[in-house]
């Protein structure tokens, strides 16, 4: 389902159900960024169909600019070569940690591969796009990227959550409540199984490092809806989620 | 034939490929094999340079380690047993290498550590060459679909593999990064893989040797020491959250718990002799690890 988060930004992929009715996103996001559109994670291949089709709609004739991989687990490259076989001019942008040749799929090219750098800005079809580490990761070669003109943060799979089939595509400013911590926690729990083995307030005074740093408007997780409504309160009760599963 | 006669189906310094694709397999007992990849020269381009930003943070490491390995291994039992695939663009090598160890036999099992593309990235392909194959990963999750593992078979801390000789028992992992993630400690041989853990790189004169075979290029359980406390503040990012005595402690009780005499990780060179001294040496870089300068960009 298409979703317009927020300016040029706009949510598109799927969700899968878990046996217990928690279900879980798998978002790819889009900048339309004014005729060279930039794609943020590929999505699964269990969504491949839905994925197309939406970016389709979205992109109409303007050729797709950019694919930037937050990390190469197939949730995240499950979709590359459907989206790189519709478009083969689009280049591929991913962490300078990553090795391409036991982290990507064999037929990426290497001209293909752009490497983006931890503290650096670079511009993208005249959009400038930050990076930073990973913060909360599961993978070495995660990055986190930041667009300042619309002030999002895309977290990779921090700041997921999982949710129960009403609220599938809602963000947090479409759900009365907002986002329970008891969601964050929920896949949080599952997502980061060393988290019990590290004290939360330090968890939580890394990821506030990074919102003092820039003026975070929507937090773009990939397992998860993007949230825009009230980004102190999301960011609070993550902090909570950390403290109830650290130790 | 009695296991102990096994002679190995393929040469003993068998190499498969080259470069991104290459490929060597190595035996470590008569019924274990280690199939492994590395660039070997042209690792620095390849990789990066990581050796030079490593040098520098730790003047003890060597500016021209610049490979990794990566390590999938194969059991030839009653039943056969594989660790995990390599990644996408060893499918072809790492196919050829099994079909030979093999040697006309099915395999039966293939274990999957965890899912990201350098453990699990030939599981379709071997599937493809195997059809009768069982894959089997971790349990206790959910959303298998979106990780390739919809019809895996799920274990469970504690769940044994017999495979004849050799015993598998699927045990919890100390070090994790991703979540559908367990390691495997084998009773009959003492063989621990504990996957991620304890990641060592190496240079272009150290390719594929077992860490007693890398003592004769210099290499000592300090220099490991060294190597590791670097390398898994990368791989385990998260330990700057975490305790260096808690940790201390729970590398003691693992190591109480398991007579391990293989020490065969993902990216580590496999340790088959004086384990005793490596396993302390990797309990100090853990802990230098926690304590060091993780160098985060905010």
């Amino acid at each position: 389902m298409i979703r317009h988060v927020k300016d040029d930004l706009y949510q598109i992929g799927g969700s899968v159900a878990g046996h217990d009715g928690w279900h879980e996103a798998v978002r790819v996001y889009v900048l339309l960024n004014d005729g060279c559109p930039l794609v943020f994670d590929a999505g699964s291949h269990v969504h491949s169909h839905d994925i197309m089709d939406e970016l389709k709609q979205l992109l109409g004739d303007t050729p797709l600019g950019y694919v930037f991989l937050t990390h190469t687990e197939l949730p995240h490259t499950g979709n590359l070569s459907v989206i790189l076989n519709q478009w083969p001019d689009a280049r591929l942008v991913v962490s300078s940690g990553i090795l391409p040749h036991v982290e990507l799929p064999w037929w990426v090219t290497a001209d293909q591969v752009m490497f983006a750098y931890a503290g650096t800005e670079e511009s993208y079809g005249g959009r400038h796009i930050s990076f930073l580490d990973g913060i909360l990761k599961d993978q070495p070669g995660t990055h986190w990227m930041y667009d300042a003109a619309t002030g999002t943060l895309f977290t990779a799979d921090a700041f997921g959550y999982l949710f129960p089939a009403s609220a599938d595509a809602a963000f947090d400013d479409e759900l009365a409540e907002g986002i329970p911590v008891d969601w964050i926690k929920r896949y949080h729990d599952s997502a980061f199984r060393f988290l019990p083995q590290v004290a939360g307030h330090k968890v939580n005074a890394d990821i506030d490092k990074v919102f003092g740093k820039r003026s975070v408007q929507v937090i773009a997780p990939t397992h998860g809806n993007a949230m825009r409504g009230n980004i102190a309160t999301c960011t609070a009760r993550f902090h909570q989620a950390m403290l109830e599963i650290c130790s | 034939m009695s296991p102990d006669a096994h002679i190995c189906p393929v040469p003993a310094d068998a190499i498969y490929g080259e470069v991104d694709t290459r490929v060597a397999v190595r035996q470590i007992t008569p019924q274990i094999y280690w199939i492994c990849h590395c660039i070997g020269p042209g690792a620095k381009e390849w990789n990066g340079g990581f050796a030079d930003d490593f040098a520098r943070s730790n003047p003890l490491l060597d500016p021209t380690a610049n490979d990794i390995i990566y390590s999938s291994y194969l059991f030839l039992d009653e039943k056969t047993f594989m660790i995990d695939t390599l990644g996408p663009a060893q499918h072809h090598t790492v196919l050829k290498a099994l079909e030979d160890l093999l040697d006309g036999r099915k395999l039966d099992y293939l274990w999957i550590s965890h899912t990201e593309l350098p453990h699990a990235g030939n599981t379709a392909a071997i599937r493809r060459a195997h059809p009768d194959l069982e894959v089997l990963t971790v349990g206790g999750h959910d959303h298998y679909e979106v990780h390739g593992l919809g019809d895996a078979r799920l274990l469970d801390y504690g769940d044994v593999l017999d495979l004849g000789t050799h015993k598998i028992e699927i045990i919890k992992p100390l070090f994790v990064d991703h979540a559908l993630t367990q390691w495997i400690y084998e009773h009959h041989t003492g063989f621990l893989c504990p996957v991620d853990w304890a990641l060592n790189d190496h240079n272009e004169h150290q390719c594929f040797r077992f860490m007693d075979e890398m003592e004769e290029t210099g290499y000592s359980p300090e220099h490991f020491k060294q190597v590791v406390s670097t390398t898994n503040r990368t791989v385990f990012a998260w330990l700057r959250w975490a305790d260096a005595e808690v940790v201390g402690q729970q590398i003691d009780e693992f190591l109480a718990r398991y007579d391990i005499r293989i020490f065969a990780p993902s990216h580590t060179n496999v340790i088959r002799q004086n384990v005793p001294a490596y396993m302390a040496a990797l309990k100090e870089a853990m802990q230098l690890a926690i304590t060091g300068d993780f160098d985060i960009v905010y």
